[in-house]
């Protein structure tokens, strides 16, 4: 679970563009929307669903559930964990 | 002086002129159903035109061997037709062609780099029609309009400020007449776009529906001639452009903000520019996508401008598909057509009215709908979003 | 019919321009490639939002960074213009290819959407109007060589009829290997021909006080069916000018050699500005950019450099492709 955790930030601060972040910076618990977090849009929810889909083979369709699962990096993991093939 | 609409042409899934436009929208009929001509694993329901580029080529009496973009194609058939409406002598005045398209000749570009992904002889000739402008100059050749041309890109709203520029150039003589309007055809590249957004209803759009889930692509072109009255020489006229405004929403780089505060601004910029009430609109064509968020946004601007009396409004993208760059042209026309027959097209699919609103859209055809002066609106992404007033 | 001018101007190009006196006061860089890639300033410092920043293509942070600039007032803050014109020829080429790459290589799927939303032309307008949280006109031009000229064009109309009493316009392209490539298929670098690229700003206002130069008349011509010199003459003509009041044509001559020559044989003082930044849709605004400030500074191209003489007119002559020819007429403010 670390190196997944790990993984995925590296894997967020690259395909996002995330310049002068480097994963310490990155709370696996804090939110990544919105205000006390690393503040990402709605353009960044999409690019984490094509990163999920390109790195670990997970599809999400729906919008409303990414916004649930994407909630934090630790949550992210979990997901992944659960569903990965 | 006044700016008249002497001239109509529309290219849509509907049909290759405006009078199967007109038809299909009197019977409620669409045009968009699954996709046939374009090659794609995105299983999304279209507005398509089923003509081939070669057989569009043949009908504009083109060597449908030589390459024209698809872009250029449909402007073509749409500026023609709004052309010979209006009987616009281009020898005798001044005569310009402004169109507004997204991707330009995008058809030839995906050509190109699919020949070379498949290690095939890629034709330079199919990268040179990449640019918005080429479309337009095509467009300008085939039309004989040699005086002014330009294009303007500002993806969904391209068209409807297109017809801004037109009016301004007619206003300060610069020109007698502008054949004015859009085009843009279906791709992969806007499918994958759209798709890459996750905006793309897999069904059927349903704009202003509580359950809508997205918007249903198009393609097509819609062309208008403007003349000045005084040079238009008495000639019957559909209806004035009366207003018009531009706004920039400046919220998010594809979203309209909650309170709909471009949209609002653009619809009462108009309406200023007009010199006009809100109570004044009879009619509003909405943009009307189908999105979760542009419906919400223009409906909340809409409540926020007209108050208690919003006028019956639809949005005419339920039959044509949502057609980017062409759609300010296509709806901009299909007003004309409106206030000529005094009739109101509606929407379909609406059940439910959004939660957070309760606004209705009209969903039976209104006939003798007493129109005199109609808004119709159109929003593109960053921000951009613009609406145009036409009367009697 | 109230007077035009340019109030202050703002360029990114192959030259070193961001900071205009470093271009005055040194001699011009000389590109030795036939693809000329500009100087570019430091843009972390120059947008300073960095969630913004950080999915803008070249081109973007080009466009936003002289925008900007002609924005800085004195204080820091940033001006706000009634009205806002965009221009470029090509749009987000490199984001467009990179989309495009995407569909055809991953078969559609496996879609990053920043470039897609990064491709459509209007994105630099759209994201300088963003980080001003501007709410008024906003409208871009797409159309090859006349995409700038289109652009101001446009802001001349608003500020003549009152639409406007300040308008932003600025027009960028930016180099891409598979644009460079295939027109070096074609044959097109040679004889010295040189791709460029670039961004060019100019905050236009009614307001003579403090001004650079006055923007007189703009005019796009297609195809030209006459001598580069009859097409300036009546162009000059139709302002009320005669050819000895103009002191200098630029002359930013394309491919078509045979204008460059008929215009240097003629009667006209001539300077070309095309080996300075190269070739691109919106190059036009490099010349336009280098008339400006001629006129503001007082100055006038001499043997080797610049020499101070007042220029009354300036004229710019711009091709595009041996397709598009454009005129640009400027007059001193003084």
């Amino acid at each position: 679970m670390e190196n997944l955790i790990e993984q995925l930030k590296q894997q967020i601060i690259e395909e996002l563009n995330l310049e002068d972040t480097t994963p310490a910076d990155i709370d696996p618990a804090a939110p990544l929307f919105g205000d006390g977090g690393i503040g990402l849009d709605s353009i960044d929810a999409l690019e984490i669903t094509m990163l999920l889909e390109k790195y670990y083979g997970i599809k999400i369709s729906d919008p409303k559930e990414a916004r649930t699962i994407y909630s934090s990096i630790n949550s992210i993991a979990e997901y992944i964990k659960a569903n990965q093939k | 002086m006044a700016t008249k609409v002497t001239g109509i042409g529309i290219v849509s899934a509907l049909g290759l002129n405006a009078n199967d436009n007109w038809q299909a929208l009197q019977d409620k009929r669409t045009g968009v159903g699954p996709l046939v001509r374009l090659q794609t694993v995105h299983k999304v329901p279209a507005g398509e035109i089923e003509q081939t580029n070669e057989e569009l080529a043949t009908m504009l009496g083109l060597d449908a061997k030589k390459t024209y973009s698809r872009t250029a194609l449909l402007g073509m058939m749409a500026a023609r037709e709004a052309i010979k409406d209006a009987n616009l002598d281009l020898n005798g005045k001044r005569v310009g062609l402004i169109s507004g398209t997204s991707v330009g000749g995008m058809d030839l570009s995906e050509q190109y780099f699919t020949d070379v992904h498949n290690g095939k002889r890629a034709h330079l000739r199919n990268l040179f029609e990449h640019d918005c402008g080429a479309s337009t100059m095509r467009m300008a050749d085939y039309l004989g309009i040699k005086d002014f041309m330009t294009t303007i890109s500002t993806a969904c709203s391209s068209s409807a400020n297109a017809i801004m520029l037109a009016d301004r150039m007619l206003r300060s003589k610069q020109l007698d007449a502008v054949v004015v309007g859009g085009t843009d055809p279906l791709c992969k590249f806007t499918i994958n776009g759209f798709t890459s957004l996750m905006i793309l209803d897999q069904e059927q759009c349903r704009p202003f529906d509580d359950t809508r889930n997205g918007l249903n692509l198009g393609e097509g072109a819609g062309f208008l001639v403007l003349e000045r009255d005084e040079t238009a020489e008495g000639k019957p006229a559909y209806c004035n452009l009366l207003g018009y405004a531009n706004a920039n929403d400046a919220y998010h780089q594809t979203a309209t903000s909650a309170n709909g505060e471009g949209p609002f601004l653009a619809m009462k910029g108009a309406l200023e520019k007009a010199q006009l009430q809100p109570k004044d609109i009879d009619y509003i064509n909405a943009h009307g996508t189908g999105t979760g968020n542009n419906d919400l946004s223009e409906a909340t601007a809409i409540g926020r401008l007209f108050g208690e009396e919003v006028p019956p409004f639809s949005s005419t993208k339920v039959y044509t598909g949502h057609t980017l760059g062409a759609c300010g042209g296509i709806e901009a026309a299909f007003c004309a057509l409106m206030l000529k027959h005094d009739t109101i097209i509606p929407t379909f699919n609406f059940c439910n009215p959004m939660q957070e609103l309760g606004m209705k859209p009209e969903t039976d055809v209104r006939k003798n709908a007493g129109l005199k002066t109609v808004m119709s609106n159109s929003f593109g992404f960053g921000g951009n979003v613009s609406s145009l007033i036409f009367g009697k | 019919m109230e007077q035009i001018y340019i109030s202050k101007a703002s360029t990114i190009s192959p030259q070193n321009t961001f900071i205009a006196d470093d271009f005055f006061n040194a001699e011009a860089l000389v590109c030795e490639s036939d693809k000329c890639p500009a100087v570019d300033p430091d843009y972390k410092v120059l947008i300073t939002d960095a969630g913004k920043r950080r999915r803008m293509g070249h081109l973007i942070k080009m466009g936003v960074s002289t925008s900007l600039a002609c924005l800085k007032q004195a204080d820091g803050s940033l001006f706000m213009p009634d009205a806002m014109m965009s221009a470029t020829g090509m749009g987000g080429l490199e984001d467009t290819e990179k989309f495009l790459r995407c569909i055809i290589d991953n078969d559609e799927q496996l879609l990053n959407p920043s470039n897609f939303i990064q491709s459509t032309g209007n994105t630099f307008g759209g994201q300088t109007g963003l980080l001003l949280g501007h709410h008024g006109y906003n409208v871009t031009y797409a159309h090859g060589g006349f995409s700038m000229e289109s652009a101001l064009i446009d802001a001349m109309l608003q500020l003549k009829d009152g639409s406007a009493k300040t308008a932003l316009v600025t027009g960028a392209d930016e180099i891409t290997t598979t644009e460079y490539e295939a027109m070096r298929k074609m044959g097109f670098w040679r004889n010295g021909r040189q791709m460029g690229e670039g961004s060019h700003s100019f905050l236009l206002t009614n307001e003579k006080e403090g001004a650079v130069c006055e923007l007189v008349d703009v005019k796009t011509k297609r195809p030209l069916n006459e001598s580069a010199v009859d097409y300036i003459n009546s162009f000059i003509g139709s302002n009320g000018i005669k050819a000895e009041d103009v002191d200098l044509v630029l002359t930013g001559c394309d491919c078509d050699y045979a204008h460059l020559k008929e215009l240097e044989e003629s009667t006209f003082s001539t300077f070309n500005y095309k080996h300075y930044c190269g070739q691109y849709a919106t190059a036009s605004g490099f010349g336009l950019w280098l008339g400006a400030e001629l006129i503001g500074r007082g100055l006038m191209p001499a043997a080797n450099g610049w020499e101070k003489k007042q220029a009354r007119h300036i004229v710019i002559y711009n091709e595009y492709r041996m397709n598009d020819y454009s005129l640009m007429l400027l007059k001193h403010a003084l």
